[in-house]
């Protein structure tokens, strides 16, 4: 496993962006672009995407859904093999036949768990956990889209959380240092929290092991970006 | 100071020990509810609806909606201008796109009667209400929403949990303050919960105490954590003296929750044993039908299982009551019922001309009496009126009457062909018997008791509508004729009652006979006792009168309705005029 793990650190990825925009239907190869799809992200101001992501001001799941309705790729199955949906996972309407369907059509083989419950932390994150609103329902939620034969892009944010990724399916894990503080302390704390997960992580990880830089951080993530095997940035 | 504020101001007078209390509630159906219950006034929030869809209240922080929106769009189909207390509307104040001052206009304009700041970031800590804070998304932009509101002339209530939140909400003089103990404890979807009822208690009654100090007219409510019950609720705010609670799961999926799997648990299980009962339905129905038995009461239904089991055997049977009751016409009806092959043979013992004796037993050796033919039916109206003697040798008629016996008593086919006696008799008068003691032996296995109308008045309206609709046309009484018909005694029993009903359609020019028509009938009636007098004169007030017919009902609202013959509605409607339900 060490030696899988530092092969991958020492060819570092590409580097995987969240993109507001599906980019077009393209030949089956080898090498493809890889991304995360979100559209939403086009409905909220960029400087408050991550808390924004996560509150009652938009509806996350729908806005994927329609884009995708749009966005069929026939006849050409899978024609966007390396593009990931992301999904709001502990959304309790969402149904894992009809997104698979949905996918399908528009030749998407991937979901993310973005934005995802555990960036909620404190007496609000139990609360979510107790009404299965939180990690557990989001885990499960990739682990069935894993049975259904799409590729699970797992963010998390702590080590014991990444190891639950893994275990539910996830085939590339992500590390979220959270959302950026505005005080630079609380941003140094919180990039040398994510330094210690990659750390943590790297010798159970046999999948591909990133970072996800929000743009509020800047050089106090240096030192986990060098653990990661490659970046997740907003496009 | 608000017109809906004054009004609810009004009701928590000093002393009045009426607690306030708001509806937190989704749709449009739990909205009419909670006024129905008597909510003084609605909160619209998208929490209420995503309970209603089947998800936790937590959904409400979610991201699956813009949550204004989301509110506005039921609240106005389903909501507003349908309820006649206040509507809040549940603003949030998370999207940066929406000023606070955008959401209190339209607040106003759309015609809410107020506003709550909902979802709201109290729920939210660590860091996650941190960044909430620093980009400027937090409480004190919801305090600030709540002032513009109140200045805007709006009922403002704030949620809050903590000491901090309290004096901006204070500070934004907001109407209302509700301490939030977090999400609702109770139910499929119980949240963990980080208070006790106790702790609760006690921490509202110190921040209540606070809040008091500084800003005595407002108005102080708890919600949420552990208060699932009325007990839970009266437990709190009896010993932090609010003011008042708001209520949401426990308003609408705790209840629904519970009522909706012990209804469905009822009809599956009904539909369970219909197999079994369909049978035992149809042969009441036909013993009903063939006997002219109506009724609703749980004595009809006896006498309906009793008849039609009697029916299947050639057990004597004794039925006793008052004159009026249909007796004869059930001691007939046993007749068909049996599907005896003989004939249906009737004496009238109190005929002064016949000759009971030589009728029944014969007159050897020209006439052949009734109990001696093969397959018959034979009934003996008045039997009190026989003689003595007579009874005696009934008796001893029917103490012989077992297999084994031939002869001119019984068929030589066997005992199920022999006659089958029956016996109409009236009820035992000032202690003394009516029928002689080894007669009444005989007869007890298939004695039948009719009691009088006065004593089951619930078959009155059910016996009404059945006579207007043996009358024909659409007729309908009205409640108030109800209640006159169901205070009288009916001394003449059902002949009486038919006939009042008769003389009061005949009466009446349009489609509903109402007290004054049916009053009239009565009148013109037999005369009753002096008790029966009195009702007349005196009528039970409409409070008894719906009293009494909630405890005939066990205060089962539905039965109550349907045993008066009005609408749900209507009760409730009355019960609330009479103050029935407080």
């Amino acid at each position: 496993m060490g030696n899988s793990s530092d092969a991958l650190h020492r060819k570092l990825l590409p580097d995987l962006s969240i993109s507001m925009a599906l980019p077009a239907p393209e030949p089956v190869r080898e090498s493809h672009s890889a991304q995360i799809f979100a559209p939403w992200l086009a409905q909220i101001p960029a400087a408050q995407r991550d808390l924004l992501a996560l509150l009652p001001v938009l509806d996350v799941n729908g806005a994927v859904f329609d884009a995708l309705k749009g966005a069929h790729s026939d006849p050409q199955p899978l024609a966007r093999p390396g593009i990931s949906a992301a999904l709001l996972c502990v959304d309790p309407f969402l149904r894992v036949r009809d997104v698979v369907a949905l996918l399908a059509s528009a030749g998407i083989g991937g979901v993310a768990n973005f934005p995802t419950i555990q960036i909620i932390d404190g007496v609000a994150a139990r609360g979510f956990d107790s009404a299965d609103l939180g990690l557990r329902r989001e885990a499960q939620m990739l682990a069935r889209f894993a049975e259904q034969g799409l590729s699970v892009t797992g963010f998390c944010t702590t080590a014991e959380n990444g190891q639950r990724m893994l275990d539910h399916g996830a085939s590339v894990l992500v590390v979220h240092p959270g959302l950026p503080s505005a005080d630079w302390r609380a941003r140094t704390i919180a990039a040398r929290d994510a330094a210690d997960t990659l750390h943590a992580l790297r010798p159970r990880c046999t999948v591909p092991l990133r970072l996800f830089c929000p743009d509020a951080y800047g050089a106090e993530l240096d030192p986990a970006r060098a653990l990661a095997d490659g970046l997740v940035h907003y496009a | 100071m608000t017109v809906a504020l004054n009004d609810m101001l009004q009701k928590r007078a000093p002393g009045s020990g009426m607690l306030l209390i708001g509806g937190a509630i989704g749709v449009g159906m739990t909205a009419e509810a909670a006024v129905r219950g008597g909510a003084d006034f609605l909160l619209a929030l998208n929490a209420g609806r995503y309970r209603v869809m089947g998800a936790a209240s937590l959904a409400a922080l979610l991201p699956l909606s813009n949550a204004n929106q989301f509110t506005d769009t039921f609240a106005r189909r389903e909501i507003l201008d349908r309820v006649s207390v206040p509507v809040l509307f549940g603003a949030s104040c998370f999207d940066p796109a929406t000023s606070p001052e955008q959401l209190v206009q339209q607040a106003c304009d759309v015609g809410y009667q107020g506003i709550v700041n909902f979802p709201s970031s109290i729920h939210f800590d660590g860091r996650f209400r941190q960044s909430l804070e620093e980009a400027g998304l937090g409480f004190a932009r919801e305090a600030h929403m709540l002032a513009l509101a109140r200045r805007a002339g709006l009922l403002t209530l704030g949620y809050a949990k903590t000491r901090a939140e309290i004096a901006q909400l204070i500070e934004a003089e907001v109407a209302m303050i509700c301490l939030n103990f977090g999400w609702n404890a109770g139910g499929v979807q119980s949240v963990a919960q980080s208070f006790t009822i106790a702790e609760a208690a006690d921490r509202a009654r110190r921040i209540f105490t606070s809040i008091r100090s500084r800003a005595p007219e407002t108005l102080c409510f708890v919600e949420g954590g552990p208060i699932i019950n009325p007990d839970d609720m009266f437990r709190v705010c009896d010993e932090a003296r609010a003011d008042g609670y708001v209520g949401g799961s426990t308003l609408d999926r705790v209840p629904l929750e519970f009522s909706v799997t012990e209804r469905t648990s009822a009809f599956k299980a009904f539909g369970l044993l219909k197999q079994a009962n369909t049978a035992q339905t149809r042969e009441l129905g036909r013993t009903a039908r063939i006997a002219g038995i109506v009724g609703q009461s749980e004595f009809v239904l006896a006498v309906l299982e009793q008849v039609t089991r009697l029916a299947g055997t050639r057990i004597p049977a004794l039925i006793c009551g008052e004159a009026g009751l249909g007796r004869g016409a059930l001691a007939r009806a046993l007749h068909p019922l049996s599907e005896r092959t003989g004939p249906l043979l009737t004496l009238r013992a109190a005929n002064p001309k016949a000759d009971p004796e030589a009728l029944l037993f014969g007159e050897a050796p020209r006439r052949q009496g009734m109990l001696a033919r093969s397959g018959a039916t034979v009934v003996i109206e008045n039997a009190e009126a026989l003689s003595p003697v007579v009874q005696a040798r009934l008796a001893d008629w029917l103490e012989q009457d077992m297999p084994g016996l031939v002869g001119s008593l019984r068929d030589p086919a066997g005992p199920e062909h022999g006659a089958r006696l029956v016996l109409v008799c009236q009820p035992e008068a000032g202690g003394e018997p009516a029928l002689i003691a080894a007669l009444a032996q005989c007869l007890q296995a298939g004695k039948i008791e009719i009691p009088p109308l006065r004593e089951r008045p619930e078959d009155v309206p059910a016996l009404a509508r059945h006579r207007l609709a043996v009358l024909g046309g659409t007729r309908q009484i009205s409640a108030d004729g109800y209640r006159l018909l169901l205070a009288h005694g009916w001394p003449g029993n059902t002949p009486e009652l038919r006939a009042v009903i008769d003389r009061a359609a005949l009466h009446t020019e349009g489609n509903t006979i109402g007290s004054v028509a049916l009053s009239a009938a009565i009148g013109h009636g037999p005369s009753g006792d002096g008790a029966d007098d009195d009702a007349l004169v005196q009528p039970l007030s409409e409070r008894d009168w719906l009293l009494d017919a909630l405890r005939r009902n066990r205060f089962r609202r539905g039965d109550t309705a349907a045993y008066l013959g009005v609408s749900r509605k209507t009760l409730y409607n009355k019960m609330r005029r009479m103050g029935l339900l407080e």
